[in-house]
């Protein structure tokens, strides 16, 4: 008679299968964060090349770095605005979508096509829409007489992270957007006609109805469109490499410059480092706080 | 049975032969990826391997973005590409962490045999050795729109010669009505910014950002002035050039919305390629120099050819191919991968048929010789005057010399603070 296998008790199957996704995750996550663990401690300025061991100094030089403290604000601006933008968005075009109209299947297909863009494609469409002189948004600007000329939107300091910002909301909403849909399709229509029956208007029913099954949906979403925020490079690069005037050099471009233009590895990986811990006490805290999730152990 | 045992043996004899007589493969990193120059280059390899069988060359594209880092990454894991194509600071960068071998033997033999242009040789000489085979070179002039210098009344045979001279020709341009924006500055945190910034610093002899004991010297009042005119010729430049970089000013001139640039010689292709206008209303002149004290001279970038392997037999065959390269016909050939733009490196090169017979180069004629003769003047910051420092990669790859420019453009400080700001950030890059 054929054995079969119960995971309950032959549990060395279970663990072969996880077994390679442990060894993929300590591969590309544990080993690379114990490296730059490591290089922290010393001053390895090209990859590869040794180094001495010099204790606490690189946090030091790196903490008391006007660079590295103007780039963490900054982070700290570029998460909140990314991630508001995200989620708003995503939650204004969710309600939207979930209404009944014709052509709404059409629209719910298509919303997610910003998101299957590659960054490359997306910087440089932006580039060519922004460009003052041949772009498509300064001569609608232009047009409409709001402008005399043309802005270089990316090459101002004023506005080249607001800009850079709303290319990655663009990008990103669609992604939340179809995460909120499906969490309001899941409401019962019971509901909504228990409200109606009740003379509930169309606010209250989205305060008291919507927004209360959504709630936790939002909680999680929030945390990943920050996490995913941060550390967001490829656009960033693509379209302004940190400037103008580092005014958009968040962390990420600030650890990239500082080991692959600066040649200062260890320095990155000390920076790298220090956004690592930042990134996991706020994880540990808001899991804990917002998502009321008890940590075990 | 026995058949068969003559059969395998046969087989076998014949596989080791085979195999004996494989080509040896060697790998060639290049950085010029756009696809004609990737095509050319291709051409000239296969010439190569087809006339040397027993050693088959195998390029791969690289981009200039990426290739110091990856450069560093490749000969620490160990696996090198065996030759590169490299520009100083980079053969310098490269050399920190032990990835260039040193080519005195083959450079020595070549310049018994051609006569080779010194400022395409001088940077790759330093410690006693040879550490690169200069292949072409790229120098800087001034280019004008002839066309719009008449309509504004300029001679168009007489361009700017001082820096007076350039800024009253931005003047009548501009008050003539034949252009809003007189000559396209890049502006961005780019190289092509630090391409508008060190001619004027060649000009006004303040070319060297090092002193003899590798001390930075950028800070100095001739700097200051180089910046000066900078700022003033960005001013007069298109919106938005705070975030140009080279293809826009190629844009601006070639749509005349701006009359002059100060650039290196890819506007004779590109002048073809973007206008039907005759190739007579493409000027070029020597970069202008300050009214007093000033010097003939231009930025020059040397490219070379640089054996990274270990493999001893790589060293024979990086031998073969700079040869090769050398040979006026081949040398001619490369220099086909960008017409009028790549400049020859020896006198051979630039008598060689194949150039001469380039349509580009055929219709350009008076500027690529103009551009040959600027090259004699060559100069490039971190290599004119030795030892030159180990850790010039660190002021290239940051682009400090942008980033002063920046601090103008963006933080408003004045010439004179944006120049001590960026020596100090160079003192910080070099520690």
């Amino acid at each position: 008679m054929r054995r079969r296998i119960n995971l309950g008790r032959d549990p060395w199957f279970g663990i072969a299968l996880v077994v390679p996704l442990l060894l993929w995750v300590a591969a590309t996550l544990i080993y690379p964060l114990l490296e730059a663990l490591r290089l922290s401690f010393q001053n390895v300025q090209y990859l590869g090349t040794a180094g001495k061991y010099v204790g606490l100094s690189n946090y030091r030089t790196i903490l008391l770095s006007k660079d590295f403290q103007r780039s963490a604000g900054l982070t700290i601006w570029w998460t909140l605005l990314n991630t508001a933008g995200k989620i708003l968005l995503a939650l204004v075009c969710a309600f939207v979508l979930n209404q009944d109209y014709r052509g709404k299947t059409f629209v719910r297909n298509w919303i997610i096509l910003p998101w299957v863009f590659p960054s490359i494609v997306l910087a440089t469409m932006g580039k060519w829409l922004l460009d003052p002189t041949l772009g498509l948004i300064n001569y609608i600007l232009v047009s409409l007489g709001l402008i005399e000329k043309g802005i270089s939107f990316l090459g101002n300091t004023t506005y080249a992270l607001y800009v850079v910002t709303a290319l990655n909301v663009w990008r990103w909403f669609p992604f939340f957007t179809v995460i909120f849909l499906a969490a309001l399709q899941t409401i019962p229509k019971q509901m909504y006609e228990a409200a109606q029956i009740d003379g509930a208007s169309r606010v209250k029913r989205l305060w008291y109805i919507d927004l209360p099954h959504l709630l936790p949906v939002i909680k999680v979403s929030t945390l990943i469109a920050s996490l995913w925020s941060v550390n967001i490079f490829d656009l960033i690069w693509l379209l302004t490499r940190g400037g103008p005037a580092s005014s958009t050099a968040t962390l990420p471009i600030y650890i990239y410059i500082k080991g692959f233009q600066e040649f200062r590895i260890s320095q990155a990986a000390t920076a790298a480092i220090v956004l690592f811990v930042v990134l996991a006490i706020y994880g540990v805290i808001y899991y804990k706080r917002a998502l009321d999730i008890e940590l075990e152990g | 049975m026995k058949a068969v045992t003559r059969l395998l043996v046969v087989l076998l004899v014949v596989g080791i032969l085979a195999s004996s007589a494989a080509a040896a493969n060697y790998t060639l990193w290049h950085m010029e990826a756009r696809p004609s120059r990737v095509a050319v280059i291709q051409e000239v390899i296969d010439k190569f391997n087809a006339q040397y069988p027993e050693h088959q060359i195998t390029v791969e594209v690289q981009s200039w973005g990426d290739v110091f880092v990856k450069g560093i990454a490749a000969i620490q894991a160990g696996r090198p590409p065996d030759f590169m194509f490299t520009i100083p600071d980079l053969t310098m960068n490269l050399k920190l962490v032990g990835g260039v071998k040193p080519v005195t033997e083959v450079m020595e033999d070549l310049l018994g045999r051609y006569e080779f242009f010194e400022p395409a040789v001088r940077p790759y000489y330093f410690e006693g050795e040879y550490w690169g085979v200069p292949l072409f070179g790229q120098a800087e002039v001034l280019w004008y729109r002839k066309d719009l210098f008449e309509k504004a009344g300029l001679d168009p045979n007489n361009p700017p010669r001082t820096w007076s001279e350039l800024l009253n020709a931005c003047q009548q341009l501009v008050s003539s009505g034949v252009v809003e924006y007189p000559i396209a500055v890049a502006g961005d945190w780019h190289l092509a910014t630090t391409q508008q910034i060190y001619p004027l610093m060649v000009v006004n002899k303040a070319e060297h950002i090092f002193d003899e004991e590798g001390n930075v010297i950028f800070d100095n009042p001739r700097t200051v002035q180089a910046y000066e005119m900078y700022y003033k010729l960005f001013q007069m430049s298109p919106p938005g050039s705070e975030a140009w970089q080279w293809d826009q000013p190629i844009g601006a001139f070639m749509e005349g919305v701006v009359a002059m640039v100060i650039e290196k010689g890819q506007y004779n292709e590109q002048w073809d390629l973007r206008t039907t206008l005759p190739p007579e209303y493409l000027g070029a002149a020597p970069i202008p120099v300050p009214d007093e004290d000033g010097q003939r001279g231009t930025p020059y970038w040397s490219n070379a050819l640089m054996l990274t392997s270990n493999n001893p037999q790589a060293r024979e065959v990086f031998r073969l191919l700079a040869e090769f390269l050398h040979e006026p016909e081949n040398a001619g050939h490369l220099l086909t991968a960008a017409p009028g733009f790549f400049l020859p490196v020896t006198t051979e090169a630039a008598q060689s048929k194949t150039l001469s017979e380039n349509p580009v180069v055929l219709r350009h004629r008076e500027k690529y010789d103009l551009m040959i003769e600027e090259s004699q003047y060559g100069k490039l910051y971190g290599f004119t005057r030795e030892p030159f420092h180990p850790y010039i990669g660190r002021i290239v790859a940051q682009e400090l010399l942008s980033w002063t420019a920046q601090r103008m453009i963006h933080d408003g400080l004045s010439p004179e603070e944006a120049v001590k700001v960026g020596a100090e950030r160079m003192r910080q890059a070099i520690e």
